[in-house]
């Protein structure tokens, strides 16, 4: 086997208004569109995965929370309607997945040789969180790209940040790990917003964008100044200063999506692309794209 | 008619307490919330309203209204644990009505939507308090932005929907106290508590609880959270407070330990008593004989029952047994045995429609017309109160209304768990 390698790595929030307002097929709930601009960041998006030929998209999401471990999902197929628990006036979408289960596998073995503590979901029951869902969905709207389901370790939150971080930092390493071994072309994907306090009501129609902005000026700025680091490739700053960032905007980066995808890319100093920012109910989320060199890929 | 809220109960929504057989500890729980279900149908509730805390809106306070939410649900953690089949009645009527009132001072959804992901919070809850689904419920969702004074609000508002209402409803809490979880994998029998310092926060905040102290445990819950990872900060006990609206009130807790090495935090409590508000509430039995006289049966304040002096009479004939008159309606016997049954049979009608029983009788005073009538009095009363035996007082008096030959009144406290 071919040693397999990732490819890229997104940056992609699972903001439901998004599939809600593209109409897909697959959406029972229609809308009159809204999030433009960061509807057109995905598309941009959806041809560079296009472009890029994986054979897999592996992504954490905040929405599958685990207390004990990292779980990847080891189902070959989930097939089912996803209705979102927050947003289901929004998102009732029937989704089919493949899943790349030898992967899944190796990913647990490398986890474990890492010291964590990490477990195969198994359950054909299993419902599918609309997290995950939605940042395939935007990645890769036809769903013929097998995809790797990770779980958000709960250990951020009622651990430490820290704890979290280091976590997120191994279990990335393993990823890499897992995906050399399983000699794949992979896509990492976090899907994570950046500042992340909503307002508590919502316009109608939820796609009314005269009444879409940021929850605060100062979400706005602390967005702006960790995307310039990230155009700017310069991880080591922007992975000191996220810890601040995390507790005063409230960031949802805080699940370690991001982190894990930084070091299964080995925290490339690559300049990531801005696909685009925008708001969704006052959270902040950026479309951004990390093609790592050559070398990096090494 | 005005509704009332029946009991509050608090249970932890987590699916192990549905595999007693894995662990001494579920099964304690297992047994502790199994013994709910009996006791909230003895109280016969129209529909309990279920807050569970792994339910989390984002855009205020959901409701559910669909009318018939059925399925599997497999849990996104312990999902080994088996699946969790669910198939329950919601009362889309005063679900609405919460959505109404909540709505007008706060961001509030009713939610229908076929498919919905109901929470394990609310399946395992409703598994152990209605399994059979007999009763419709009313789940409310946790939103993520309120604080206590925001679930406190949310409970206190309901409450006022619920006694506009006319239902008869228990509310119930679906959350956990303490949250913090082993971060590795255990064997499931060798679960335990893991932290001392949240197991001693969690006994602490049980204990007032148990007295009955709100108040005391609400101010304390800042110190609790500050010490302990809490589920939604307790917002679930700040609703139920405000739920119920006690102040101060005997309540009856059940520590139950052992919970998945959390101190409680998958485990926690049951927790459940009467809920009534402290103030004066007048009882008439409709079993019982009808007063004579320009008063109640008996009048509760709190856990407090005073009954009013009742006599022998049948409530059925109205007459008194053992009791005879002459043509002119004159006096000329009586059975002070019979009187005396007959008397204590009312009190004791009159008690279990108070809440209480004859065992729950703390004081009591009994008048005799004639004192000669002591020891049969006595030996009847003695087959009434066996092996409990409350304070009392027995007094000869100058006369008692119409032709009765024994008048007894009683002070109870009204029965814990219904």
């Amino acid at each position: 086997v071919a040693k397999g390698s990732i490819v890229a790595g997104f940056l992609a929030p699972h903001p439901p208004h998004l599939v809600y307002a593209e109409n897909p097929p697959q959406n029972r709930v229609k809308s009159q569109g809204g999030w433009e601009t960061l509807r057109w960041a995905y598309e941009a998006c959806r041809e560079s995965v296009r472009a890029l030929r994986p054979d897999v998209i592996l992504v954490h999401s905040p929405h599958w929370t685990t207390i004990v471990g990292h779980h990847f999902v080891a189902v070959p197929k989930l097939k089912g309607r996803s209705v979102d628990p927050i947003f289901p006036h929004l998102f009732q979408y029937d989704f089919e997945m493949t899943v790349d289960t030898a992967l899944a596998e190796l990913c647990r073995e490398e986890a474990e040789r890492e010291g964590l503590t990490a477990k195969l979901m198994t359950h054909p029951g299993f419902r599918i969180d609309y997290g995950t869902i939605v940042s395939l969905h935007m990645l890769n709207p036809k769903w013929d790209i097998p995809v790797l389901p990770v779980s958000a370790n709960n250990s951020p939150y009622f651990c430490s940040l820290e704890t979290g971080q280091e976590q997120m930092v191994k279990l990335g390493r393993a990823t890499a790990r897992a995906i050399e071994r399983r000699g794949v072309r992979a896509v990492v994907v976090a899907s994570n917003t950046l500042s992340h306090l909503h307002f508590s009501e919502e316009p109608n129609p939820p796609e009314d964008m005269s009444k879409e902005h940021v929850q605060s000026f100062a979400q706005y700025q602390w967005d702006m100044k960790v995307i310039e680091l990230m155009r700017e490739g310069k991880i080591d700053e922007l992975i000191a200063v996220l810890p601040q960032f995390i507790n005063e905007a409230f960031a949802e980066v805080r699940s370690g999506g991001l982190m894990w995808m930084l070091s299964a890319l080995g925290f490339p100093r690559t300049r990531a692309k801005l696909h685009g920012y925008g708001t969704v109910i006052g959270t902040g989320n950026a479309v951004m794209e990390w093609i790592p060199s050559d070398e990096e890929r090494q | 008619m005005k509704g009332q809220i029946l009991a509050g109960v608090w249970v932890p929504g987590l699916p192990h307490v549905l595999r007693p057989e894995r662990n001494a500890g579920w099964a304690t729980l297992y047994r502790g919330i199994s013994g709910l279900e009996s006791k909230i149908s003895a109280l016969k509730p129209d529909v309990i309203v279920l807050y569970s805390t792994q339910w989390v809106s984002v855009l205020g306070t959901s409701f559910q209204i669909q009318p018939n939410p059925k399925g599997v649900h497999v849990d996104e953690n312990w999902y080994d644990l088996g699946d969790l089949p669910f198939d329950f009645k919601t009362d889309v009527g005063i679900g609405a009505r919460f959505a109404a009132s909540i709505g007008e001072r706060m961001p509030t959804k009713a939610v229908n939507y076929e498919e919905f992901p109901i929470d394990t919070g609310s399946i395992v809850a409703m598994r152990l308090l209605n399994a059979e689904a007999k009763l419709p419920v009313s789940i409310v969702s946790s939103w993520v932005y309120a604080d206590a004074a925001k679930s406190g609000e949310l409970g206190r508002i309901m409450r006022e929907t619920i006694l506009s209402s006319g239902k008869r409803v228990v509310v119930a809490a679906s959350s956990l106290l303490s949250a913090r979880y082993f971060t590795h994998e255990i064997d499931p029998v060798a679960d335990r508590v893991s932290s001392l310092e949240d197991d001693a926060w969690n006994r602490k905040f049980l204990g007032l609880l148990e007295s009955g102290n709100f108040d005391a445990a609400a101010s304390q819950a800042v110190q609790y959270a500050k010490s302990s990872p809490l589920d939604m900060q307790l917002n679930a006990f700040h609703w139920l407070r405000g739920g119920d609206g006690r102040r101060s009130s005997s309540g009856t807790c059940d520590r139950l330990r052992a919970n998945l090495g959390n101190g409680g935090c998958r485990g926690g409590i049951l927790y459940g008593t009467r809920s009534r508000k402290m103030k004066l509430e007048t009882i008439n039995s409709p079993r019982a004989p009808f007063p004579l006289g320009n008063y109640s049966h008996a009048v509760a304040y709190g856990d407090l029952v005073f009954i009013s002096g009742i006599a022998a009479r049948d409530p059925k004939t109205n007459q008194v047994p053992g009791l005879k008159l002459d043509a002119d309606g004159k006096k000329i016997g009586y059975d002070i045995r019979a009187e005396t049954r007959s008397t204590l049979e009312n009190i004791r009608t009159i008690l279990e429609d108070a809440g209480s029983d004859l065992e729950h009788v703390i004081e009591v005073n009994t008048y005799l017309l004639e004192m000669k009538d002591f020891g049969a009095y006595n030996e009847v009363y003695a087959e009434f109160f066996a092996r409990h035996k409350p304070a009392r007082t027995t007094i000869g008096v100058a006369s008692l209304p119409g032709h009765i030959a024994i008048e007894m009144k009683m002070v109870a406290v009204r029965k814990r768990n219904g």
